[in-house]
């Protein structure tokens, strides 16, 4: 449900922003922006095998440069943290050891990414997006059971399409907020014990940033 | 245009520290309770063995020199389900002395509080426990024919079980092979009942499979 309800909000909010363009008078087009935002994240299809709680350890920092009007090229770097515990289950090594016992699972994920975005109203108050970002990520996955810390470390290709707004906080302000879906997917594969396996890593992330704009 | 950066850095700091997922630490982890944790020799075929024997008594290992050999009830059916999942397993169960076992099953309970980290087989010059001249090699040594567990910290209280290879002692260099280890960990944690330790006897044989005569 929630998979559904987070796009149809924000496809509501490009459609009522844009609306209100229509009337508004233009104020100005910024030449760049720089954004950190805090990233809520929903792992899904194999990498919720692993862990399938939703995690709200994350955040981002980017930059981006407007080549020509509305378009946009730039940086992002991020990071999300994943959690889950499982209850009591046995995990067994390649080497002979099995444990049985809770299992902490815990992925950490670093992508650096560089994108393009095209804005649909630059000089507007509330200023649709979508883009596409392309790039490497640094991954760690581990299980934590006991003083056992099992974990595999490991860079991989990201890419990753979003669609979000940018709403000035006034027309002449330097400031603004930005709201973003992103999907994104990468190259890592993870394989531990049972069915905690992914070939593709997928993940949802819902991100709120603080924007300082320049004109 | 610093004042901003200031203040886009000051939201980043906070975010940070909002935004980093924690884990439960070690001491947390190492808290809980009833934990089964084995490791065996993935180069022993265990279905070269068909007969075993298994200690008279459960050694209690404690603080300083308190520790002692045990036979309460407890203890008893302790080596009780020990030997009923090996003989589940098909190995019959034989006298030490005439009976020629094939493997030797030590069996320790290990209740301290004072030390909390060890190195691996630690307890095997313990007062109390049952060295290789029990199992009638004397001048021997036990050995761990893989990497050991990692099993360093003891004091939530702790059921050791070693099964020895005593097959192929004269062939291993005065060395008696632990070919298998269970840890169940946490008996200090909580209230367990017999039957709540017994099940994890029962847990330890179960995710070891390869314990098998056949």
């Amino acid at each position: 449900m929630k998979k559904i309800l987070i796009p149809i909000i924000l496809i509501l909010l490009i459609t009522i922003s844009v609306r209100a363009q229509e009337k508004a008078a233009a104020g100005y087009s910024p030449t760049s922006l720089y954004t950190i935002s805090w990233a809520v994240s929903l792992p899904i299809g194999d990498f919720s095998n692993f862990i399938n709680k939703l995690s709200f350890g994350g955040g981002s920092f980017a930059g981006r440069y407007f080549v020509k009007k509305g378009l946009a090229l730039g940086f992002e770097f991020g990071w999300n943290n994943y959690y889950q515990e499982y209850p009591r289950e046995t995990y067994y090594g390649s080497d002979g050891l099995a444990i049985t016992g809770i299992h902490y699972m815990y992925a950490f994920i670093i992508p650096w990414e560089a994108g393009a975005y095209y804005y649909f109203i630059p000089s507007g108050i509330a200023d649709p997006y979508v883009g596409l970002s392309l790039g490497g990520d640094y991954m760690e996955e581990h299980i934590l059971i006991q003083e056992y810390d099992i974990y595999k470390t490991q860079w991989g290709f990201i890419m990753s399409p979003e669609a979000g707004v940018l709403f000035k906080f006034g027309r002449y302000s330097h400031w603004g907020a930005n709201i973003s879906a992103k999907y994104w997917f990468n190259t890592n594969s993870f394989s531990f014990t049972g069915n905690k396996t992914y070939d593709l890593m997928q993940g949802l992330n819902f991100n709120i940033g603080l924007c300082y704009l320049l004109r | 245009m610093n004042r901003n950066i200031h203040m886009l850095s000051k939201v980043a700091a906070v975010l940070f520290m909002f935004s980093c997922a924690s884990y439960p630490g070690l001491d947390s982890r190492l808290a809980e309770d009833l934990v089964d944790i084995t490791k065996y020799d993935v180069n022993t075929a265990f279905s070269q063995f068909r007969t075993f024997s298994i200690v008279d008594s459960v050694t209690v290992i404690k603080n300083g020199t308190d520790s002692t050999r045990v036979l309460n009830p407890q203890a008893q059916s302790l080596l009780a389900e020990i030997t009923a999942n090996m003989q589940a397993r098909g190995y019959t169960l034989v006298n030490l002395k005439t009976g020629n076992p094939d493997l030797g099953i030590n069996v320790a309970v290990v209740k301290v509080t004072n030390i909390s980290y060890y190195y691996p087989g630690w307890y095997w010059d313990y007062y109390g426990y049952y060295d290789p001249a029990y199992w009638g090699y004397s001048g021997y040594g036990y050995w761990y024919p893989y990497y050991p567990p990692e099993v360093t910290y003891y004091n939530s209280g702790t059921v050791i079980i070693d099964m020895l290879d005593l097959k192929n002692a004269k062939i291993h260099d005065n060395k008696l092979y632990v070919v298998w280890n269970a840890y169940i960990r946490g008996l200090m944690t909580g209230y367990h009942t017999t039957q709540d330790i017994l099940g994890n006897v029962d847990q330890c044989f179960a995710q070891t499979p390869q314990i098998s005569a056949h």
